[in-house]
Order: C-alpha cells, then sequence, then structure tokens
C-alpha cells in the first residue's frame, strides 16, 4: 500500500505530461479521414461540391454567384422600396447600416471561395492538359476572377470616383502564414481580369461547371463597366447579346416567371435547385409588406403599356411586389451595359438606337422611341444626380439608367451598386420616429474585423473605427 | 501520505483527485491557445454605426405626405 501511495505522484504527473502532449499534438494533427485530392477525379470532385452549394444557394459558395438571400437584403436598403411606408420592419431590412457587420462573413466567404480556387490551381499536376484538367482548371481561374470582382465592388471604393484608394489583399497561393496587406485598386483589378482571361483560355466545355464562355465574357463586361472601360465592356457585352438574344412577349413573361433552373436567356442562375423552394417563398411574403416607392413606380410611365406592369409582372397597383428573385446573369443586363458604354463613348446616336430598340421589347405600343427631343427632361428630385464619370446626368443617360433600374430591380441588388456607381447619395428613412441615414460611407463595406486585429498593416476603409 | 491515511482517504478519490488536477491543466493549456488574441475570443467583432437622429416636424410632414400620396394612387 505504502508502494501505492509512493507511486501515486510519479502516476499523476505522467499523466498530466501526457495530458499536455495530447493537447500540443492535437494543434499538429491534420484534419482526420480527409483524403488529399491528387487525381482529376478528386479535384472534379472538389468543383463538383462548390458547383453544388451554388445551387442550394449557400452561404459560403452563393456569394460569388449572388445567393437570394443577399439580393433581397440589399433591395429592401436601396430606394425602390418605401421603407417610410412599411408598418412593421422584423422581416425587413431598415437601412445598410444594421446590416455592414454581417458583411464581414460576405468578405469571409469569398476568400474561402478564392482559398479553394488556389488549392485547385496550386495543388492539381496531374490530368491538367486533358479536357477534364482544362475545365477544372478554367472553373478555378474564373471562380477566383469573379470572387475579385466581388470585392472590388463591395468592399473598394467606385474605381470611378477615387482610383488611388487601396483594393483588396491579392492571395494566388494557398499558403495559411501568409498575411497578405491591400493591395492597391489597379493590382485588384487587374488580377480579376487576369483570372476571367486565364478561365476564357482554358475554353470550359462542361455545362455542369456554370462559368461557360459568355458567362465569363458576362462578367468581364461588368468588371470593365464597374472600372468606366467602356470599350471594353461595350465589347465584351455585345458578344453576350449576340449570343443571348433579348427576349419579348411571351417568352420574356415565362423566363421572368421561372424561379429555378436557367431559362430564356439567363446564362447563370443562383439556387438552381428548389431545395430552398420555403425560403424563397417567405422572402417574397416578406415583400409584400413593403410597398415599392412613389419614385420607382412612376417610371413606368407607359402604365401597363410596359409588360413589366402588364398582369402585375413586377408588381400591383398597389406598389407590392410580384416579381421573382432573380441571382444570376441575363442579357438584359448586357444590353443596358453596352448602350451606357456607347454614351461615355460619345457615341450618343448609337446608345438612343440601343435604347429604343430595348424599349420596342418592353412597351407594347408603337411610340416606343424616344427622340433627343423628347426623351424626359433630368429630374432633380432622384436620388442619383450624376453619372458614373461625376458628370450631371443628361437627358440620355438618365434614360438609360432608368431603364436598367426598371428592367433590374430586385435582381442582384442592382439598384444598390447602381447608388454606389452613380454618386453614392446620402438619404434618410424614418422608422419608429427616427431617422436612419444611409451614408456615404456606407456603400463601401468593412473588411473584416479579426482580420485587422492578425494583421496591422491591413487598413480598414473609412467609416468604421469605432468597434464593440 | 499521513495525513490521508488518518482521514483514511480511500485511494480511488486520491487517483480521481489527481487525473482532475491533470485533466484540469490540459484542459487550460488548452483554453490558453484559443484565447490568444489571433482567434479574437473576447475581442470587438462588430462595427459601431452612427445613432439614428430624432424626427423633426419638417421630416414627419415629409412622411405624412409620402403616406397620403399612397393611400391616393395605391390603395
Amino acid at each position: 500500500m505504502r508502494m501505492m501511495y509512493l507511486l501515486l505522484p510519479l502516476i499523476g504527473g505522467g499523466w498530466v505530461g501526457v495530458s499536455l502532449c495530447s493537447c500540443d499534438n492535437f494543434l499538429d494533427i491534420k484534419p482526420y479521414d480527409r483524403t488529399v485530392p491528387e487525381t482529376t477525379e478528386d479535384f472534379s470532385a472538389l468543383v463538383h461540391n462548390i458547383c453544388d452549394d451554388m445551387d442550394k444557394g449557400s452561404l459560403v459558395a452563393g456569394v460569388v454567384i449572388g445567393e437570394y438571400g443577399n439580393t433581397y437584403s440589399l433591395e429592401t436598403v436601396s430606394d425602390n422600396m418605401a421603407t417610410n411606408l412599411t408598418g412593421s420592419t422584423d422581416n425587413l431590412g431598415t437601412y445598410i447600416g444594421t446590416d455592414l457587420s454581417d458583411k464581414q462573413s460576405v468578405y469571409s466567404n469569398l476568400y474561402v471561395q478564392i482559398r479553394n480556387s488556389n488549392i485547385l490551381l496550386g495543388e492539381y499536376e496531374n490530368g491538367r492538359d486533358t479536357r477534364e484538367g482544362q475545365d477544372i482548371v478554367g472553373f478555378a481561374y474564373a471562380l477566383r476572377g469573379v470572387c475579385y470582382y466581388q470585392l472590388l465592388r463591395m468592399f473598394c471604393e467606385p474605381p470611378l470616383a477615387d482610383a488611388t484608394k487601396p483594393g483588396v489583399p491579392i492571395v494566388t497561393e494557398f499558403d495559411m502564414e501568409a498575411k497578405p496587406i491591400r493591395s492597391n485598386m489597379q493590382e485588384t483589378i487587374n488580377q480579376a481580369e487576369s483570372d476571367l482571361k486565364a478561365a476564357l483560355a482554358c475554353d470550359i466545355q462542361n455545362e455542369m461547371y456554370r462559368f461557360s464562355n459568355d458567362v465569363i465574357h458576362g462578367y468581364l463586361a461588368r468588371l470593365y463597366h464597374w472600372c468606366g472601360r467602356w470599350q471594353e465592356a461595350r465589347r465584351e457585352a455585345q458578344l453576350v447579346v449576340k449570343a443571348h438574344p433579348l427576349l419579348s412577349g411571351d417568352d420574356y413573361v415565362k423566363m421572368m416567371q421561372t424561379q429555378f433552373g436557367i431559362s430564356g436567356n439567363k446564362l447563370l442562375v443562383s439556387n438552381r435547385i428548389s431545395e430552398y423552394q420555403m425560403s424563397i417563398t417567405t422572402a417574397m411574403t416578406y415583400l409584400e409588406q413593403r410597398p415599392l416607392s412613389a419614385d420607382y413606380v412612376k417610371l413606368f410611365s407607359e402604365g401597363t403599356n410596359d409588360i413589366r406592369r402588364k398582369g402585375n409582372l413586377f408588381f400591383n397597383r398597389k406598389r407590392k411586389n410580384r416579381k421573382l428573385i432573380f441571382s444570376g446573369m441575363r442579357s438584359a443586363e448586357m444590353a443596358l451595359i453596352s448602350m451606357e458604354c456607347a454614351y461615355h463613348l460619345n457615341m450618343q446616336d448609337s446608345a438612343l438606337a440601343e435604347l429604343n430598340d430595348f424599349r420596342r421589347l418592353r412597351i407594347l405600343t408603337d411610340d416606343y422611341a424616344y427622340t433627343m427631343q423628347t426623351l424626359p427632361e433630368v429630374d432633380s428630385q432622384t436620388l442619383i444626380k450624376q453619372d458614373a464619370t461625376g458628370r450631371p446626368l443628361t437627358p440620355l443617360i438618365q434614360a438609360i439608367l432608368r431603364e436598367r433600374r426598371k428592367e433590374l430591380y430586385l435582381e442582384n441588388g442592382d439598384r444598390w451598386f447602381e447608388l454606389k456607381r452613380n454618386g453614392r447619395p446620402e438619404w434618410w428613412v424614418a422608422v419608429n420616429g427616427q431617422k436612419f441615414w444611409t451614408r456615404k460611407y456606407m456603400f463601401t463595406w468593412p473588411i473584416k474585423l479579426r482580420d485587422t486585429e492578425l494583421q496591422p498593416g491591413l487598413i480598414q476603409n473609412p467609416g468604421y473605427e469605432e468597434t464593440y | 501520505m499521513k495525513m490521508m491515511k488518518k482521514k483514511n482517504i480511500p485511494l480511488l478519490p486520491a487517483c480521481c483527485l489527481c487525473c482532475g488536477v491533470a485533466t484540469a491543466l490540459a484542459l487550460s493549456s488548452c483554453k490558453h491557445v484559443e484565447d490568444e488574441p489571433t482567434l479574437n475570443k473576447g475581442y470587438a467583432t462588430y462595427y459601431r454605426v452612427p445613432d439614428p437622429e430624432s424626427m423633426t416636424a419638417e421630416d414627419s410632414a415629409i412622411v405624412a405626405a409620402q403616406q397620403a400620396e399612397y393611400e391616393l394612387n395605391a390603395k
């Protein structure tokens, strides 16, 4: 017995040692039961997994294309909806200020996908030259390019407003120890552009991989349009429209009433499967609680002679939403990009002709066409008072931006980014006797707080000095 | 040891005590790692936005006019 008591401290000490070693080992051990991808099949499975998440609209992968939740929340904080008329705001955003901290997860989730791309590009060796291999590599480049494009427009200032402001950290290799600081704006643009062009060079053939050549041309059009590279944006946009012509009449209505899957001239759709039908239906129900703003509704001056109003396709007479939420890409956006680019390239006649071509497909009467003389006068009461270059609106650019606002309502949060691109106007909404201001700095969202703590050289965007 | 014997403390609880201390030490060691600032435990997570402003009579009139316009044209 005495021997046992003597051994007790030794046993105890040993146990402490073993426990501490165990803890240390835990930190060193790689994840269990995971396969390190090596073959084309392994990497293909990774791509399929990411695509599957996009189809389901998961918060992590859905953010690449723009899952429906983001589209919904951005629409409710833009000026397309009349927050001042809403009795209850439990399920609807009040203004962007209440969502800003949540944007940190958007930032993280985009870098999760950049990490996935870097793993694919860095680790995949045997089989890259095969058809399937090129599809995988092309997917990885496209995914990374789209992520940098999204980071650029969400977490950086508008390039045309101030190109000297920082871009985002550029990460092109999987390295857990790396702590990059922010690049400059041009480097971020260059990264998105080179990735998208590298994806094009791979000529992706697998339709399951989402990023077809036309989709990549569409993203290049978006990128150049955002940066004010009008010539290139116009060229890319026209390629897409040529391959996926605009629709009119019943074909247009049918496309707009199709919630899931690719239809009409939709090139890309988030949440492609009906697994989330219930949550989308719920979101649509919530949207009915808030009328559309008078400022938006008055743009439909042709009333029900506009196909978007006929049969309450977009909204009913009570200004309640009837349009389906859409996140993805379709040809109408490309046509609108093209005509705006023509305007900025001083091709006024082409811009007007393209605007009229577009209106011919939407207005059901013969008087759809504007002339330079009949374009509506500039409205001094609306939020956007300048174009993307900072110049005051003219009747023609106002008509183009209005057409875009009408057509792309409830799609990809387009109005929010249009407000950002065209002057970042400030406005307030009233809720429970208080005024909530959307300030200029709020258009550029905060990068992840934890990252700024880890890396002192990582500069936060202005306006986000106070934390809690 | 004598004290333990005097109080007639059985062997098993002594082992438990020993293991308990060891486990507590091990866990506190792990917790120490998790609590490093790099993992952001207990640190700020949110960005503060400006407080809302009180509405003036003029602001209320604007909202009332919007509601009246809606009642007139959309109801």
